[in-house]
């Protein structure tokens, strides 16, 4: 038996204890606010700034938020950046250490990556991850792999819908047919969240756990 | 001129006392003579008076008196009566005239007389009916006519009889007062001996309470009262999408009527969490979407269904504390309460991640621990070829972590990040077994693989 090229280091092993955020969310008067807790035992923080937000999204780590002018990234509570941005709302995407992975501006249909912030052109994003995006082609859906710069269309996938992080398509078949919103996007107010393998329909500041036995791509 | 100067000497005397009759708080003055009018034969009519002291001396009321059978006085005050300026002293005055005639009387107060004028008359009976039975009414009378639900109908019969062997005419009766009217009455008549005409009173109110009307008839005047109870509101009753509450889930409500409901209602359905020993409160369990332990909710008429909000049911969730939740309903009089106990349990992981770098292996897992117990970790590593890692299982103390984070946080969920230094490469690790304990026990996760 080969052994082990390297050992751990229990004696240098931390824990740190946190309140879980779950994300963040734009109420019904456009102000922030993070989401904490776990399904069924959720709280909703009280306003985290008087801006007026269009767009927001978090990690555990991470809160951003789409003005009418910029995009402002917190993490741990501190503001890390401001910058300045196009009007209208935009769709964030976080890598999974939780920082930010990309902003797609909507107006302008610009897809900015960091950390390198290369702007770069793709109409018709309705959903990305670190990775992947969802395209619209006038109803017909594709995924296009960033990584690879690969677009694979999607015949099946109807609006609304939304990117789960591994590349997946999470569409309204997948819901069941009385909790299908408008619209499925998890970083507008009034909409949907999706952390991982479960999903939360938010409305108006609050938030409906869709049932666990709901099927999940 | 010896009568003139009595006189004259006599009128500021006269005028100190004034008298009135009150009719409800309005007063009628009586300077000369009071007539109680036409008063069925038999039957008292009585009326209220005051006097008046009206000169800015006080005045002492020596004498108090009626004269004349038919007239009779009570509720006086004690004499000698001393009245203040511009005080008053109450009295009463009832005539009852023992046969159809006028009559004439009296009223002395010190010096000051008032004439007293009334005529009895020949009048129907007017009787209430029981049945066929009849209980004769009497002038001034107060006849309850008991109880009836809100917008339900009362009905009450009378029945104007001509007790006399003469003609006698039966003259259209009246009633004032809201809710009350008169029903089959057939018209004015004339009625020979013993011969009757029958007509109904029928009661019916949108609003509950003690409820008053004057009913004339036969020359008396009747008061008739009713009361109306607010409708009975239906028992409430809880139901619930579980059977039993577990810590971290949505759940509904339903609120449902034993019966359907007659007219609109609302009520409020109230939750309480009571923390198991030890512990705080979670402002987490709360009704959604509002986040309160407080809300209202409507029945429609006709329905047995509460809504909240358009909705048919109420959403709700249990937090992550150990405790109990007590959902209680208040509909009207009624008060139905619903009590789940969730128990301290063993500590719960929602979601659970493992990262590696060459440096350092990390565990991100959120979860939480209802009784906020949590004390030892163990992490168990597995290598690609399945063995787990020689150095063993790795055990760390997270009491302090949990203590601390627990102390400054309500409620039991908990974020907790693990992180292992490494010392080479970690390129060979493949999963972790992840195991806490609390007081309740200990939890494995599944297998986490990189």
């Amino acid at each position: 038996m080969k052994p082990a090229l390297f050992f751990l280091l229990p004696f240098l092993a931390c824990a740190q204890v946190e309140t879980p955020r779950l994300g963040v969310l734009v109420d019904a008067q456009s102000r922030l606010r993070s989401l904490y807790g776990i399904p069924g035992a959720l709280t909703l923080s009280l306003p985290e700034s008087d801006d007026e937000a269009l767009s927001a999204a978090a990690s555990q780590t991470c809160a951003v938020s789409k003005t009418s002018s910029s995009v402002r990234i917190q993490c741990a509570g501190k503001p890390v950046q401001t910058m300045e941005a196009p009007p209208g709302p935009a769709l964030f995407a976080f890598l999974p250490d939780g920082r930010l992975a990309a902003v797609y501006y909507e107006s302008t249909s610009d897809l900015l990556r960091f950390p390198d912030f290369t702007p770069r052109l793709f109409p018709g994003v309705v959903s990305l991850t670190a990775r992947f995006l969802l395209l619209n082609h006038d109803g017909a859906l594709s995924r296009y792999d960033l990584a690879a710069e690969t677009e694979t269309p999607l015949p099946e996938a109807t609006l609304p819908a939304v990117l789960l992080d591994d590349g997946a398509v999470l569409d309204r078949r997948a819901l069941p047919e009385s909790e299908i919103p408008s619209r499925i996007d998890p970083f507008s107010p009034g909409l949907l969240l999706i952390d991982r393998a479960r999903l939360f329909r938010i409305r108006d500041a609050a938030l409906f756990d869709i049932p666990r036995e709901a099927p999940l791509p | 001129m010896k009568l003139f100067l009595a006189l004259f000497l006599a009128l500021p005397l006269l005028a100190q006392l004034q008298v009135a009759a009150l009719d409800g708080s309005t007063e009628r003055p009586a300077t000369t003579q009071w007539d109680f009018g036409a008063v069925p034969a038999g039957e008292p009519r009585e009326t209220r008076f005051i006097v008046r002291n009206a000169s800015s001396s006080a005045v002492t009321v020596t004498r108090l008196a009626v004269e004349g059978a038919a007239f009779a006085l009570f509720n006086e005050p004690s004499l000698p009566r001393i009245i203040a300026p511009a005080s008053t002293a109450p009295f009463s005055i009832r005539f009852t005239p023992p046969a159809a005639f006028p009559y004439v009387g009296r009223l002395r107060i010190n010096d000051l007389t008032l004439d007293l004028r009334g005529a009895g008359t020949v009048s129907l009976a007017l009787e209430v009916l029981a049945g066929e039975a009849g209980s004769a009414l009497t002038n001034g009378q107060l006849l309850d006519l008991g109880e009836t639900q809100r917008r339900a109908p009362l009905t009450a019969r009378f029945r104007l009889v001509n007790r006399t062997n003469s003609l006698a005419t039966a003259d259209a009766p009246s009633i004032s007062g809201d809710s009350f009217r008169l029903d089959a009455w057939s018209g004015a008549r004339n009625l020979t001996a013993n011969e009757s005409v029958l007509f109904s009173v029928v009661f019916q109110s949108d609003s509950a309470g003690v409820k008053e009307a004057l009913l004339h008839a036969a020359g008396r005047d009747i008061r008739l009262r009713v009361t109306a109870q607010e409708l009975p509101t239906p028992r409430p009753s809880l139901s619930f999408t579980a059977q039993t509450l577990e810590n971290a889930r949505q759940e509904r409500l339903s609120i449902n009527l034993e019966s359907p409901a007659s007219d609109d209602v609302s009520g409020t359905v109230t939750l309480q969490f009571t923390p198991a020993s030890g512990l705080v409160d979670d402002p987490s369990i709360a009704f959604l979407p509002a986040g309160t332990r407080f809300t209202s909710f409507r029945v429609r008429a006709g329905s047995a269904k509460a809504e909240f909000n358009g909705a048919d049911a109420l959403s709700f969730q249990t937090g992550s504390t150990a405790g109990s939740i007590a959902f209680t309903v208040a509909l009207g009089a009624h008060r139905t309460q619903q009590t789940f106990t969730i128990a301290p349990a063993r500590l719960a992981v929602d979601s659970a991640q493992a990262l590696l770098s060459d440096q350092s292996v990390e565990f991100r897992l959120r979860g939480f621990d209802n009784s906020r117990t949590a004390s030892r970790l163990r992490f168990i590593f597995y290598l690609k070829n399945g063995q787990a890692l020689a150095q063993g299982p790795i055990d760390l103390d997270a009491s302090a972590a949990f203590n601390n984070f627990f102390s400054a946080n309500p409620g039991g969920v908990f974020f907790l990040r693990v992180h292992f230094p490494v010392s080479g490469t970690a390129s060979e690790l493949d999963s972790a077994d992840v195991e806490f304990t609390n007081a309740q026990g200990q939890t494995r996760l599944e297998r986490l693989k990189w």
